[in-house]
């Protein structure tokens, strides 16, 4: 499916998404699909790995996204900084996007504490995690995350750039999702 | 000439027509030398002329039956050589898929005596657990139709020798981690065309298979790693100049603490720092194939 900007439509609840959109359009699309999802009452999870919680934050509050109903688990800001952020109630920091068993831990707490809610988890990006970790371990990282969110029945959506991606894992990911939404470059 | 005569004669004269010839020729020199003797010397007994013809009939067919073992023997020692010497398993089967021939390599090979299985129709022992028929008894019997269901499809046949026929085939219980064989067979056919028997050859082409599969591994693994490394590499390149981009926005915005952007520079630096990890670590996945290197390359790859 190919779109210029993800619509309110094309986001069911319960539902897992892969986006795919260019890397110019990535942190736009993160704003825009927070948006959508706190307009569905949704309780958004966010798992950056590209942007610190802080510039998150103020690019949030900047285009009118409430923090109340975002949770972040931010695995660049410690491992930006070599040392501790100091305590935020909405946020997680995780010591090194590289530790998946941390990031990992983190996304199980955080779901387990908004069991009951209307929950959607936004990963941003498959690329960025790139940086990190290997094609093969991204992959069976998300297969965990996805299987996670399904038994909670809790929706999700993953940013990435396709063409960063190989194509077996690309669909190797396109496995795991319900629904693939490709957002065009505006010209 | 009279071996040329013999030669256009049909095959199934010339058991019957040699000796009859063999024996008209010693009628006829027996009734010359007696006319010879009987006229030279006149006072010789009957009894003597037949005992000289009788002694030298005897010595020429003496002669004549040396030379002729000789011939064969040597025909058979020459045979003998050629196809114990060959380094081709191969091995002979009559008309009757009886083996008349196993050579020094198909001993080894299969474990199988010569002494063991020529004159036996067991020649099938060599490869397959049980009895079926090989490439040399299915042309033996003219079943061409049946081969590529004896050999499911994997049958060609010989672009050198005409009637030959040629496959290959993996036996997983032959040697240490299975063999790939290569098969060729061809009829052998007698001076009047006839069939008289099947020669096959095996040759143990594990060795060959094994390097094509390694090198089509190879090349697959190259290309999973050359991908990776454009995944690892190209992408996350790809990231920091767009976070930087967005940095410079930020900056020209004026909008943003110095705290936040010495820290979003601080992350796209760490992330550079990380994309040369990624790079040696890529570089020692290539080192290790490539085997022994200079220091100075071994230090421009992994330092």
């Amino acid at each position: 499916m190919t779109a210029v900007a993800v619509s309110l439509q094309d986001i069911q609840d319960q539902e897992i998404c892969l986006i795919v959109a260019s890397a110019g359009k990535i942190r736009e699309e993160n704003i825009n699909l927070i948006k959508m999802l706190h307009s569905r009452d949704n309780y958004v999870l966010v798992i950056s790995l590209n942007q610190p919680y802080d510039t998150l934050k103020r690019a949030y509050e900047k285009n009118g996204v409430s923090m109340d109903k975002v949770y972040i688990i931010d695995t660049v800001t410690k491992y930006a900084m070599g040392h501790d952020h100091e305590p935020v109630n909405n946020c997680r920091f995780v010591n090194n996007p590289g530790n998946l068993t941390d990031i990992g831990i983190a996304v199980t707490v955080a779901l387990s504490s908004l069991k009951g809610k209307k929950v959607s988890l936004l990963f941003d990006s498959v690329n960025a995690m790139l940086i990190y970790i290997s094609s093969q371990n991204i992959t069976r990282f998300i297969h965990f995350v996805t299987t996670k969110l399904r038994l909670m029945n809790f929706s999700g959506i993953f940013l990435a750039v396709e063409k960063g991606l190989d194509p077996d894992v690309f669909s190797h990911l396109i496995s795991f999702v319900d629904r693939v939404i490709d957002v065009e470059e505006e010209a | 000439m009279l071996r040329n005569l013999l030669k256009e004669q049909p095959e199934f004269l010339t058991p019957y027509l040699l000796p009859l010839l063999v024996g008209m020729a010693m009628f006829a020199f027996t009734g010359a030398v007696e006319i010879v003797m009987l006229i030279y010397f006149p006072g010789l007994r009957i009894q003597d002329v037949l005992l000289i013809i009788i002694l030298l009939a005897g010595i020429g067919a003496g002669v004549i039956a040396f030379f002729s073992l000789r011939s064969l023997l040597r025909t058979e020692v020459r045979l003998d050589a050629i196809l114990n010497g060959s380094p081709a398993l191969q091995f002979v089967i009559d008309t009757d898929h009886r083996v008349l021939y196993w050579n020094h390599a198909m001993e080894i090979q299969t474990g199988i005596r010569a002494a063991d299985v020529v004159g036996t129709t067991d020649s099938w022992k060599a490869v397959y657990p049980e009895k079926r028929p090989l490439l040399a008894d299915l042309l033996l019997d003219g079943d061409i139709e049946k081969l590529p269901e004896w050999y499911k499809g994997n049958i060609s046949r010989s672009h050198i020798l005409e009637g030959a026929y040629e496959t290959v085939e993996y036996f997983p219980a032959m040697g240490k981690d299975g063999s790939w064989m290569y098969f060729t067979a061809v009829p052998v056919k007698g001076r009047t065309g006839k069939v008289i028997g099947a020669v096959e050859t095996l040759i143990d082409i594990t060795d060959r298979v094994k390097a094509d599969i390694a090198l089509h591994e190879s090349k697959d693994r190259f290309l999973v790693f050359i991908k990776e490394a454009a995944m690892r590499l190209k992408t996350p390149i790809e990231v920091v100049e767009e976070n930087l981009a967005l940095v410079m926005k930020d900056i020209e915005g004026n909008e943003t603490g110095q705290d936040e952007i010495l820290l979003q520079v601080t992350l796209q630096i760490r992330n550079l720092e990380q994309i040369r990890k990624n790079l040696i670590e890529l570089n020692a996945t290539i080192t290790e194939q490539a085997g022994a290197l200079s220091e100075g390359s071994r230090r421009l790859l992994m330092e």
